[in-house]
Protein backbone atom coordinates (compact mmCIF):
# COMPACT_ATOMS: atom_id res chain seq x y z
CA UNK A 1 0.00 0.00 0.00
CA UNK A 2 3.23 2.44 0.90
CA UNK A 3 5.56 0.93 -1.41
CA UNK A 4 5.56 4.24 -3.88
CA UNK A 5 6.47 6.02 -0.73
CA UNK A 6 9.63 4.60 -0.11
CA UNK A 7 12.48 7.05 0.04
CA UNK A 8 15.84 7.74 2.10
CA UNK A 9 16.42 10.31 4.48
CA UNK A 10 20.20 10.61 3.73
CA UNK A 11 20.33 13.98 4.38
CA UNK A 12 20.90 13.36 8.28
CA UNK A 13 23.68 13.06 9.71
CA UNK A 14 23.11 9.94 12.40
CA UNK A 15 23.19 12.63 15.60
CA UNK A 16 20.27 14.61 13.77
CA UNK A 17 18.23 11.72 13.03
CA UNK A 18 18.44 10.87 17.30
CA UNK A 19 17.92 14.22 17.93
CA UNK A 20 14.88 14.33 15.22
CA UNK A 21 13.04 10.88 16.53
CA UNK A 22 13.77 12.28 20.27
CA UNK A 23 11.36 15.34 19.72
CA UNK A 24 9.10 12.99 17.56
CA UNK A 25 8.73 11.18 21.13
CA UNK A 26 8.25 14.11 22.86
CA UNK A 27 5.89 15.16 19.85
CA UNK A 28 3.54 12.27 20.67
CA UNK A 29 3.85 11.89 24.43
CA UNK A 30 2.85 15.84 24.75
CA UNK A 31 -0.57 14.77 22.59
CA UNK A 32 -1.05 11.87 24.70
CA UNK A 33 -0.52 13.77 27.56
CA UNK A 34 -2.70 16.81 27.47
CA UNK A 35 -5.66 14.16 26.21
CA UNK A 36 -5.11 12.02 29.13
CA UNK A 37 -4.69 15.71 31.36
CA UNK A 38 -8.39 16.21 30.01
CA UNK A 39 -9.70 12.97 30.71
CA UNK A 40 -8.38 12.89 34.01
CA UNK A 41 -9.94 16.10 34.87
CA UNK A 42 -13.27 14.71 33.53
CA UNK A 43 -12.85 11.64 35.96
CA UNK A 44 -12.17 14.29 39.28
CA UNK A 45 -15.70 16.37 37.96
CA UNK A 46 -17.65 13.24 37.59
CA UNK A 47 -16.61 12.09 40.97
CA UNK A 48 -17.37 15.22 42.38
CA UNK A 49 -20.75 15.44 40.81
CA UNK A 50 -21.93 11.96 42.37
CA UNK A 51 -20.72 12.52 45.44
CA UNK A 52 -22.46 15.95 45.38
CA UNK A 53 -25.95 14.12 43.71
CA UNK A 54 -25.47 11.11 46.85
CA UNK A 55 -25.37 14.03 48.90
CA UNK A 56 -28.29 16.09 47.97
CA UNK A 57 -30.56 12.92 47.59
CA UNK A 58 -29.29 11.92 51.39
CA UNK A 59 -30.19 15.62 52.67
CA UNK A 60 -33.93 15.49 50.67
CA UNK A 61 -34.53 11.73 52.68
CA UNK A 62 -33.52 13.17 56.15
CA UNK A 63 -35.74 15.91 55.45
CA UNK A 64 -38.55 13.84 53.61
CA UNK A 65 -40.38 12.64 56.44
CA UNK A 66 -40.83 15.93 58.58
CA UNK B 1 -27.12 2.93 26.04
CA UNK B 2 -24.71 6.31 26.00
CA UNK B 3 -22.60 4.38 28.64
CA UNK B 4 -22.26 1.70 25.71
CA UNK B 5 -21.48 4.24 23.16
CA UNK B 6 -19.25 5.51 25.25
CA UNK B 7 -17.46 2.12 26.16
CA UNK B 8 -17.83 1.27 22.12
CA UNK B 9 -16.45 4.78 20.71
CA UNK B 10 -13.06 4.25 23.50
CA UNK B 11 -11.87 0.58 23.13
CA UNK B 12 -12.34 1.37 19.04
CA UNK B 13 -10.57 4.65 18.94
CA UNK B 14 -8.00 2.96 21.60
CA UNK B 15 -7.53 -0.14 19.01
CA UNK B 16 -7.36 2.11 15.73
CA UNK B 17 -5.05 4.77 17.57
CA UNK B 18 -2.69 1.55 18.34
CA UNK B 19 -2.98 0.19 15.27
CA UNK B 20 -2.25 3.55 13.52
CA UNK B 21 0.65 4.60 15.33
CA UNK B 22 2.58 1.29 14.75
CA UNK B 23 2.16 1.90 11.14
CA UNK B 24 3.23 5.40 11.45
CA UNK B 25 6.33 4.84 13.29
CA UNK B 26 7.02 1.26 11.64
CA UNK B 27 5.65 1.17 8.07
CA UNK B 28 5.41 4.77 6.65
CA UNK B 29 8.99 5.98 5.40
CA UNK B 30 10.30 8.93 6.33
CA UNK B 31 9.64 12.32 4.28
CA UNK B 32 13.04 13.21 2.70
CA UNK B 33 13.24 16.88 3.93
CA UNK B 34 12.11 16.71 7.14
CA UNK B 35 13.00 12.99 8.71
CA UNK B 36 10.98 11.01 11.33
CA UNK B 37 9.13 14.40 13.00
CA UNK B 38 7.26 14.49 9.81
CA UNK B 39 5.28 11.93 11.64
CA UNK B 40 3.81 14.45 14.10
CA UNK B 41 1.55 15.59 11.68
CA UNK B 42 -0.52 12.43 11.66
CA UNK B 43 -1.51 14.11 14.93
CA UNK B 44 -1.04 17.96 14.71
CA UNK B 45 -3.35 17.78 11.72
CA UNK B 46 -6.38 15.32 12.57
CA UNK B 47 -6.28 17.11 16.21
CA UNK B 48 -6.69 20.75 14.79
CA UNK B 49 -9.58 19.49 12.35
CA UNK B 50 -11.47 17.38 15.65
CA UNK B 51 -10.96 21.29 17.49
CA UNK B 52 -12.21 22.77 14.38
CA UNK B 53 -15.24 20.56 14.29
CA UNK B 54 -16.14 20.95 17.77
CA UNK B 55 -15.77 24.80 18.10
CA UNK B 56 -18.45 24.28 14.47
CA UNK B 57 -20.46 22.30 16.64
CA UNK B 58 -20.56 24.99 19.24
CA UNK B 59 -21.39 27.50 17.07
CA UNK B 60 -24.36 25.43 15.13
CA UNK B 61 -25.72 24.57 19.56
CA UNK B 62 -25.03 28.20 20.49
CA UNK B 63 -27.20 29.48 18.05
CA UNK B 64 -30.19 26.88 18.44
CA UNK B 65 -29.76 27.47 22.24
CA UNK B 66 -30.61 31.52 21.66
CA UNK B 67 -33.55 30.08 18.92
CA UNK B 68 -35.17 28.24 21.34
CA UNK B 69 -33.59 28.52 25.03
CA UNK B 70 -33.34 24.81 25.51
CA UNK B 71 -30.82 24.29 27.84
CA UNK B 72 -29.80 20.81 26.26
CA UNK B 73 -28.34 22.87 23.08
CA UNK B 74 -26.00 24.62 26.25
CA UNK B 75 -24.49 21.83 27.85
CA UNK B 76 -23.80 20.77 23.99
CA UNK B 77 -21.93 23.83 23.55
CA UNK B 78 -20.74 23.64 26.74
CA UNK B 79 -19.22 19.97 26.41
CA UNK B 80 -17.61 20.69 22.60
CA UNK B 81 -15.89 23.73 23.48
CA UNK B 82 -14.08 22.01 26.01
CA UNK B 83 -13.12 18.65 23.95
CA UNK B 84 -12.29 21.47 21.20
CA UNK B 85 -9.67 23.26 23.79
CA UNK B 86 -8.12 19.73 24.65
CA UNK B 87 -7.67 18.97 20.85
CA UNK B 88 -6.63 22.88 20.58
CA UNK B 89 -4.18 22.56 23.24
CA UNK B 90 -2.65 19.26 21.64
CA UNK B 91 -2.43 20.66 18.37
CA UNK B 92 -0.37 23.92 19.82
CA UNK B 93 1.83 21.47 21.84
CA UNK B 94 2.85 19.62 19.12
CA UNK B 95 3.03 22.15 16.30
CA UNK B 96 5.38 23.52 18.63
CA UNK B 97 7.51 20.58 18.91
CA UNK B 98 7.65 20.48 15.24
CA UNK B 99 8.87 24.06 15.00
CA UNK B 100 11.44 23.64 17.48
CA UNK B 101 13.10 21.12 15.05
CA UNK B 102 12.66 22.14 11.66
CA UNK B 103 12.88 25.86 12.10
CA UNK B 104 14.67 26.04 14.98
CA UNK B 105 12.64 27.92 17.32
CA UNK B 106 9.83 26.66 19.59
CA UNK B 107 7.28 29.89 18.35
CA UNK B 108 6.76 32.63 16.01
CA UNK B 109 3.89 35.15 15.97
CA UNK B 110 3.06 34.08 12.85
CA UNK B 111 -0.85 34.73 11.40
CA UNK B 112 -1.10 30.97 11.63
CA UNK B 113 0.13 30.19 14.79
CA UNK B 114 -1.10 33.70 16.28
CA UNK B 115 -4.79 33.50 15.16
CA UNK B 116 -4.61 29.23 17.14
CA UNK B 117 -3.55 30.74 20.09
CA UNK B 118 -5.57 33.69 19.66
CA UNK B 119 -8.88 31.63 19.17
CA UNK B 120 -7.81 28.90 22.11
CA UNK B 121 -7.49 31.62 24.54
CA UNK B 122 -11.43 33.39 23.42
CA UNK B 123 -12.83 29.86 24.03
CA UNK B 124 -10.48 29.44 27.08
CA UNK B 125 -12.40 32.47 28.13
CA UNK B 126 -15.56 30.95 27.36
CA UNK B 127 -15.27 28.28 30.06
CA UNK B 128 -14.03 30.55 32.56
CA UNK B 129 -17.46 32.71 32.04
CA UNK B 130 -19.39 29.71 32.15
CA UNK B 131 -18.06 28.98 35.68
CA UNK B 132 -18.12 32.73 37.27
CA UNK B 133 -21.70 32.84 36.16
CA UNK B 134 -24.06 31.11 38.53
CA UNK B 135 -27.43 31.67 37.16
CA UNK B 136 -28.23 29.00 34.48
CA UNK B 137 -29.99 30.81 31.87
CA UNK B 138 -28.31 33.96 32.23
CA UNK B 139 -24.99 31.75 31.92
CA UNK B 140 -26.52 30.11 28.71
CA UNK B 141 -26.98 33.45 27.29
CA UNK B 142 -24.21 34.81 27.66
CA UNK B 143 -21.77 31.89 26.98
CA UNK B 144 -23.93 31.64 23.43
CA UNK B 145 -22.77 35.29 22.46
CA UNK B 146 -19.53 34.77 23.23
CA UNK B 147 -19.39 31.06 21.27
CA UNK B 148 -20.72 33.25 18.39
CA UNK B 149 -18.24 35.60 18.56
CA UNK B 150 -15.18 33.43 19.43
CA UNK B 151 -15.92 31.21 15.94
CA UNK B 152 -15.16 34.43 13.95
CA UNK B 153 -11.48 33.74 14.39
CA UNK B 154 -11.71 29.83 13.16
CA UNK B 155 -11.85 31.10 9.22
CA UNK B 156 -9.59 33.13 10.13
CA UNK B 157 -7.24 30.18 11.73
CA UNK B 158 -8.23 28.07 8.81
CA UNK B 159 -7.69 30.85 5.70
CA UNK B 160 -4.45 32.23 7.68
CA UNK B 161 -1.80 30.51 5.49
CA UNK B 162 -4.07 31.47 2.66
CA UNK B 163 -4.30 35.29 3.21
CA UNK B 164 -1.04 36.13 4.62
CA UNK B 165 2.55 34.92 3.82
CA UNK B 166 3.57 32.95 6.76
CA UNK B 167 6.09 30.16 8.24
CA UNK B 168 3.65 27.55 8.76
CA UNK B 169 3.41 25.28 5.55
CA UNK B 170 1.19 25.62 2.93
CA UNK B 171 -1.96 23.64 3.18
CA UNK B 172 -2.03 20.51 2.11
CA UNK B 173 -5.65 19.90 1.89
CA UNK B 174 -7.45 22.79 -0.23
CA UNK B 175 -4.23 24.11 -2.25
CA UNK B 176 -0.60 25.48 -2.49
CA UNK B 177 1.19 22.50 -0.44
CA UNK B 178 1.85 19.14 -1.44
CA UNK B 179 1.88 15.35 0.43
CA UNK B 180 1.99 12.47 -1.27
CA UNK B 181 -1.03 9.94 -1.45
CA UNK B 182 0.46 7.77 1.59
CA UNK B 183 0.39 10.02 3.45
CA UNK B 184 -2.64 12.26 2.82
CA UNK B 185 -4.42 8.60 3.39
CA UNK B 186 -2.97 7.95 6.85
CA UNK B 187 -3.82 11.53 7.78
CA UNK B 188 -7.34 10.68 7.04
CA UNK B 189 -7.33 7.11 8.74
CA UNK B 190 -5.89 8.52 11.78
CA UNK B 191 -8.37 11.25 12.21
CA UNK B 192 -11.18 8.61 12.28
CA UNK B 193 -9.86 7.46 15.66
CA UNK B 194 -9.36 10.72 17.14
CA UNK B 195 -12.99 11.43 16.21
CA UNK B 196 -14.21 8.41 18.36
CA UNK B 197 -12.30 9.90 21.35
CA UNK B 198 -13.91 13.35 21.01
CA UNK B 199 -17.32 11.89 20.73
CA UNK B 200 -16.50 9.66 24.06
CA UNK B 201 -15.57 12.59 25.58
CA UNK B 202 -18.37 14.63 24.27
CA UNK B 203 -20.55 11.92 25.76
CA UNK B 204 -18.94 12.27 29.08
CA UNK B 205 -18.83 15.91 29.26
CA UNK B 206 -22.79 15.63 28.49
CA UNK B 207 -23.33 13.23 31.07
CA UNK B 208 -21.94 15.49 33.68
CA UNK B 209 -23.68 18.15 32.61
CA UNK B 210 -27.24 16.40 32.86
CA UNK B 211 -26.16 15.40 36.35
CA UNK B 212 -24.81 19.36 36.84
CA UNK B 213 -28.66 19.91 36.00
CA UNK B 214 -29.94 17.14 38.27
CA UNK B 215 -27.80 18.51 41.14
CA UNK B 216 -29.71 22.49 40.73
CA UNK B 217 -33.01 20.64 40.45
CA UNK B 218 -32.04 18.75 43.96
CA UNK B 219 -30.51 22.20 45.41
CA UNK B 220 -33.50 23.87 44.81
CA UNK B 221 -35.86 21.17 46.58
CA UNK B 222 -33.46 20.95 49.40
CA UNK B 223 -33.67 24.73 49.84
CA UNK B 224 -37.67 24.81 49.51
CA UNK B 225 -38.29 22.86 52.41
Amino acid sequence: MFAFLIQTAGTFTPEQYQRNFVFLFYGLLTAWLVLLAFVGMLAARERKLRHELKRLRLMLEDKGPQ
Amino acid sequence: MRDKTIAVCSWLSALLLAGNLAIILLVLPDEATQGPIFRIIFFHVPVAWTAFLCFFAALIASVMYLGSKNLKYDSFAAATTEVGLAFGAANLLTGMIWARVIWGIWWTWDARLTSMLVGWIIYAGYVMLRRAVEETTERARMSAVVSILAFADVPIIFFSIKWWRTQHPQPVVYGGGFMSPGYWYMLFLNWIPLLLLAVALLLIRMRQEQTGREIDALRREVHAF
